[in-house]
């Protein structure tokens, strides 16, 4: 009995020390793990390796670049640019992305770009777009909607509460992201109002650097004779009298916007298999996923300018305004369709 | 418990299916107008589609082997540098998936081997050729001047690609009769200088030809053009020292991309009907010094598991697709063609499973023959063979239940009744003898 007793005592007194142990190889095995994610995370995240081609890497503004060869790494706080016309092919967490060109450009944008792209294939991306504009643009009920849906959307409002719009005049969206450096044409909406419009421009510091009187609602720029710097953000707006005015859009000119899209898709065979047509509907898709909007409804204007019969062409048209808040162009797009 | 598991009819349906099988075998269908379906079916196998369409998109980078583009044609000069200046940077080994078949200047060549003959790890490309009727041995090595050859290692690169072009398989090492050792393969005698063991590894299995496992395309290797290797500012310690060098073609532009040693895989992103090369063979040999140093093989069954599988398979398909015969005459075939379907698409899942995660090959030509001869099959037998012998006629579908030992004093005395008239017959062929019976 007594015999018993100091059994049980004894187990008593071992449980206690059984669950230390326990607890303190499981604290080693959890510290373990989570220093293998963190050495995994850590080494996924820094490193960006150049597989092929050469490039120049800017560590710093205003650093002086180093040339980087197949095997060497960048960081991705830096800036780089490659060698004149040529590629490199790069390599980032799993996956690897060819970039092409001497524009200068933020390493880390480059590497999210190429993950999202990387996600799903081009052609699968396309593919789904050209599904989804071909439902949306399939009659002006349709293109209402879809433009409701999607300026709800941008506007960021809860189940359709839009906030009101806080400025009277509206300009149109095609003139804001990438802008080319000649002839833009800058376009808003017309207002109850007299007098004429005023045309401001501003740098990134709203230090205003134009001031331009305009009686129509539209105004064409050579953005070249303006000095305006490459990669450097600007905005515009309009004004009319004291109190009416817009809201300002943001804008910077990229000259080789198209021509860079162009080489971009040339790595696709999709691109290759596709007729010309075809052709320009993936490069007005891609410059508009590349923020390049102006020469995307460009590109649109002059497609359905060649091929006017194309029932596809109009419902991505007309999906494309809708989109930019142009919804009276995209329903006379699809209203003067031929029958 | 053995006994609830054969069924007479089914184990006889089994044995006529492997009879059409080895008959369909036999007779090798040769009709010019198929000979294009053929060619393509020839160059097929569902795994390829596990290669190109199901393999993760996410490349893992290789770190010990670099490519070199060595520019076409190359220029036994640029080679001596390029040799030098990879030797500098203390790469490990050095493999030049180049041919040197004749000697051209005496002074640059001269320089060339006495820059290949600086450090020991040198592999030099040549071809086996001449197969004797033996089927075993080569007679020739060839491709190699003996200016080189006789004194720099060699390995053949020559990938098998007889019966179809797409490169699935190499030889490890082979004879040759002019030559007393056993020749190795270019990426065998590579690997072998870079870790031994992994080739003493691959030697064990004694496999006279193995199938490569392509972890990926050019995309999981770094590449150096020569001109950047030739740039003096550049120092290439860090991209190279203890690496296994590979030196060949392989533009290093994504646009300009030509047909110069470049070959047809199963990571082609059409695997059938037409299309165009897609890997360098400098990057087949790459594929192949992986998986030789990662011990990352396929397996695949012996023949006679194979059989004994298919076998298996096919008979419990039969007694499936017959009990559903029995059992529902009318909508027999829609359920059973159903069912086929469903197979075929579940046998491709495994496939794909058991050759993408573990690297098991498995040959379902048969499963999937069996399968589509199981229905006429088991119609033909019911209808056909089983009405006309008696023998079969009566034997019973499943075999009767052995009676219990304790029973069997009380039991033994019973006269043994005799079969019901319908045992084993269909509902179909009930109601036709109960027909009978009334007219």
């Amino acid at each position: 009995m007594q015999g018993q007793r100091l059994l049980n005592r004894a187990i008593q007194n071992k449980k206690p020390q059984l669950n230390i142990e326990t607890n303190k190889i499981m604290r080693i095995i959890a510290f373990s793990i989570f220093c293998l994610f963190l050495q995994f995370g850590l080494a996924a995240q820094n490193e960006v390796t150049v597989l092929s081609g050469k490039l120049f890497y800017y560590p710093q503004p205003g650093s002086n670049p180093i040339l980087k060869y197949p095997g060497t790494q960048l960081e991705l706080k830096g800036k780089f640019r490659c060698k004149g016309p040529e590629s490199a092919k790069l390599f980032y967490n799993g996956y690897y992305f060819w970039v092409t060109g001497s524009k200068l450009r933020n390493v880390q944008d480059v590497v999210d770009a190429a993950v999202r792209t990387n996600e799903m294939s081009f052609t699968g991306r396309f593919f789904n777009f050209l599904t989804e504009s071909v439902k949306e643009g399939e009659n002006t009920e349709n293109v209402k909607k879809y433009h409701r849906k999607y300026m709800n959307k941008s506007a960021g409002g809860v189940k359709g509460a839009v906030p009101k719009p806080e400025f009277e005049i509206s300009p149109l969206f095609i003139n804001s992201g990438k802008l080319p450096p000649a002839n833009v044409i800058f376009k808003w909406r017309n207002t109850s109002g007299e007098g004429p419009y005023t045309f401001h421009l501003f740098t990134e510091e709203d230090k205003m650097i134009a001031e331009l009187i305009v009686r129509d609602t539209a105004i064409t720029l050579d953005l070249d004779q303006l000095a305006l710097n490459l990669d450097e953000d600007y905005s515009w707006n309009v004004t009319r009298g004291d109190s009416t005015k817009s809201e300002a859009l943001d804008f910077k000119i990229c000259p080789n916007s198209v021509e860079e899209q162009q080489a971009e898709l040339s790595y696709e065979t999709a691109f290759h298999k596709a007729d010309f047509t075809e052709q320009q509907l993936m490069l007005a898709y891609m410059l508009e996923e590349e923020d390049c909007f102006y020469a995307a409804n460009s590109t649109y204007a002059r497609l359905i300018a060649y091929n006017a019969n194309n029932a596809l062409v109009r419902k991505m048209y007309a999906s494309f305004l809708a989109r930019m808040d142009m919804l009276p162009e995209a329903t006379s797009l699809l209203s003067n369709a031929p029958k | 418990m053995l006994r609830k598991l054969i069924y007479p009819h089914s184990l006889i349906v089994t044995c006529l299916i492997f009879m059409l099988i080895g008959l369909l075998d036999l007779i090798r269908i040769n009709f010019h107008f198929l000979n294009p379906f053929n060619e393509t079916i020839r160059d097929y196998e569902i795994t390829d589609i596990v290669y190109s369409r199901l393999r993760d998109k996410k490349v893992k980078k290789d770190d010990r082997i670099v490519l070199v583009n060595s520019g076409f044609p190359p220029s036994r000069d640029t080679i001596r540098m390029i040799l030098d200046r990879i030797i500098d940077a203390g790469a490990k080994v050095v493999a030049l998936d180049i041919t040197f078949e004749e000697r051209k200047n005496f002074q640059i060549d001269s320089m060339l081997r006495q820059s290949m003959g600086r450090i020991e790890n040198v592999v030099l490309a040549n071809k086996v050729s001449g197969l004797e009727e033996d089927g075993i041995t080569f007679k020739y090595q060839e491709a190699c001047d003996t200016f080189f050859a006789n004194h720099i290692t060699t390995g053949f690169i020559n990938f098998i690609d007889h019966d179809s072009s797409t490169i699935r398989y190499f030889s490890p090492r082979e004879k040759v009769e002019e030559s007393e050792e056993v020749c190795m393969a270019f990426a065998v005698r590579t690997a072998s200088m870079y870790e031994p063991s992994a080739v003493e590894r691959l030697f064990k299995r004694n496999k006279d030809f193995e199938e490569i496992y392509y972890t990926g395309d050019e995309n999981q290797f770094v590449l150096l053009d020569f001109k950047d290797i030739l740039d003096v500012n550049q120092n290439h310690k860090s991209t190279l020292a203890d690496k296994i060098v590979l030196i060949g073609f392989h533009p290093t532009s994504p646009t300009v991309r030509p047909v110069i040693d470049k070959h047809y895989t199963p990571l082609n992103p059409r695997y059938t009907g037409h299309n165009s090369q897609d890997m360098y063979g400098m990057v087949i040999h790459a594929n192949i010094i992986l998986m030789i140093l990662d011990n990352t093989y396929i397996y695949e069954f012996s023949f006679w598991i194979n059989l004994l599988l298919t076998t298996v398979f096919c008979y419990f398909n039969v007694h499936l697709f017959y009990q559903i015969f029995r059992r529902v005459s009318l909508p027999f075939q829609f359920i059973t063609r159903f069912l086929q379907l469903g197979e075929i698409i579940l046998l491709f899942f495994i496939v794909a499973v058991l050759f993408h995660y573990y690297r098991i090959k498995m040959d379902v030509a048969y499963w999937i023959s069996a399968l589509l001869l199981t229905f006429d099959a088991v119609k033909f037998y019911d209808n056909g063979i089983r009405k006309r012998f008696k023998i079969l006629a009566n034997m019973p579908y499943a075999l009767p239940s052995r009676p219990k030992r304790s029973k069997r004093i009380e039991t033994a005395t019973e006269i043994p009744k005799e079969p019901p008239p319908d045992a084993g017959t269909t509902p179909a062929q009930q109601s036709d003898s109960k027909q009978e019976t009334t007219t």
